[in-house]
């Protein structure tokens, strides 16, 4: 009895050790981000976020045998930062034909990590497609955004943490160029100003 | 019980223990400072715009909060608070990096009026890292049934540089620089325990920025 009490903390110390150990190489978490509202005047017209169900469900898996396992669900996360941004960018029409589709989807996932690139920073590429039509489903334009973020590596952060935070960066960068660039797309501007011509 | 005394104030003896940071800080002004200091705050970002590193946000808070507790008690406004207020203009892809973009994002009326809304009186842009420069010795370790202890020695210089750039939002002018050089070397003996010797290099660079930029905000006598 008296030598397993013995044991017993070298035991608790060698399995943390172990688990620790195990958990290093692999991680999967979702990132959970909030976005705030975008400080841009809004187009007045109406828009329309459509998301599909790939698009909603979206989860990273890294399964290349030369990297560590990685799975990050940016689902909720890129479905809050449309809706977010497309919620302030229309101050909306009483012309119903006013009316823009916005339906975007996630080309691209990239990240490199400290190891990789010998810097001391984690970074992440999100490449998004957004196809932006009218309501009667005629092509306006088919825009590419390229999110890019990046965190330095700090004591007491674990890989998990940063890349979670250099992935909400991406995602803010994307927010940013959406609601600054929207209404300056070449695309989209030549058909806004064809409505205000029509108006 | 004399033992576990003992071994209490070992431990906070070796707690205690830091090696030395050489800082050194360097002032430019180009023109006086005016501030209300019951209505007006600053506020302080970091440069995320470099390739190579990011201006650690634990450094621009610890400017912050060491100009919030200082001699004139500044207010300033979160770095996160305020680029959420001003969002996406202050993003690393948006941010002015000069005066004259500065000037000229200030044309889009919401900006400006948010700017006057918070009473932002001065910005203050810190550029620059504390990067590990040198690295030398080694340390093993090893566990097993009987116990476990580390062996070596190890050693690491540190090297903080950093610059700040004061905007005067009323004037849209930049009204000096201040930059701050730290080093030190930090030191990992190790005899069954691993005893850290660290040099406080970002920590010594943020008291120092922080100080002279609190001086830089004080009015002349």
């Amino acid at each position: 009895m008296m030598a397993f009490q013995s044991i017993r903390p070298l035991f608790a110390v060698t399995s943390i050790t172990l688990s620790i150990l195990l958990t290093a190489c692999s991680s999967s978490f979702v990132v959970d981000a909030d976005f705030p509202r975008p400080l841009v005047e809004p187009i007045p017209i109406n828009g329309e976020l459509v998301l599909t169900d790939e698009f909603s469900t979206y989860v990273f898996v890294e399964d290349t045998e030369t990297r560590d396992d990685l799975e990050v669900d940016i689902s909720n996360a890129q479905v809050k930062l449309f809706e977010t941004i497309t919620g302030h960018l229309f101050s909306g029409s009483d012309n119903p034909q006013n009316l823009l589709v916005i339906t975007p989807s996630l080309e691209d996932f990239q990240y490199a990590v400290p190891r990789e690139t010998r810097a001391e920073i984690y970074e992440i590429w999100l490449k998004y497609r957004v196809q932006v039509m009218t309501k009667d489903g005629e092509p306006i334009a088919d825009w590419l955004i390229t999110g890019y973020g990046k965190t330095p590596t700090a004591f007491m952060k674990s890989r998990q943490q940063s890349i979670d935070l250099a992935t909400t960066i991406a995602l803010r960068d994307v927010g940013g160029q959406l609601s600054i660039g929207f209404g300056r797309q070449p695309d989209i501007r030549a058909w806004l100003d064809d409505r205000e011509e029509q108006i | 019980m004399k033992a576990s005394i003992k071994l209490f104030y070992l431990s906070i003896l070796l707690a205690s223990l830091s090696a030395c940071t050489t800082v050194s800080i360097d002032e430019m002004r180009w023109q006086e400072t005016d501030i209300d200091l019951s209505q007006d705050s600053i506020v302080i970002l970091g440069r995320h715009h470099s390739p190579e590193y990011v201006t650690e946000p634990d450094l621009v808070s610890c400017i912050g909060r060491r100009l919030e507790s200082g001699m004139l008690g500044l207010k300033v406004i979160p770095e996160h608070e305020f680029v959420n207020l001003l969002y996406p203009w202050f993003e690393p892809r948006t941010a002015p990096l000069t005066m004259d973009k500065f000037v000229k994002i200030l044309d889009e009326p919401m900006i400006r009026d948010e700017l006057e809304k918070h009473r932002v009186r001065y910005m203050i842009w810190v550029e620059g890292a504390t990067e590990t420069v040198n690295q030398i010795g080694s340390m093993s370790c090893a566990i097993g049934p009987g116990g476990g202890g580390c062996f070596g020695f190890g050693s690491w210089e540190n090297q903080s540089e950093y610059e700040a750039s004061i905007w005067d939002f009323e004037n849209t002018r930049e009204a000096g620089r201040i930059s701050t050089d730290a080093q030190g070397t930090s030191y990992m003996p190790a005899i069954v325990i691993p005893i850290p010797i660290i040099a406080r290099v970002q920590s010594n660079a943020c008291d120092g920025m922080g100080s002279q930029l609190s001086a830089f905000f004080a009015p002349e006598a």
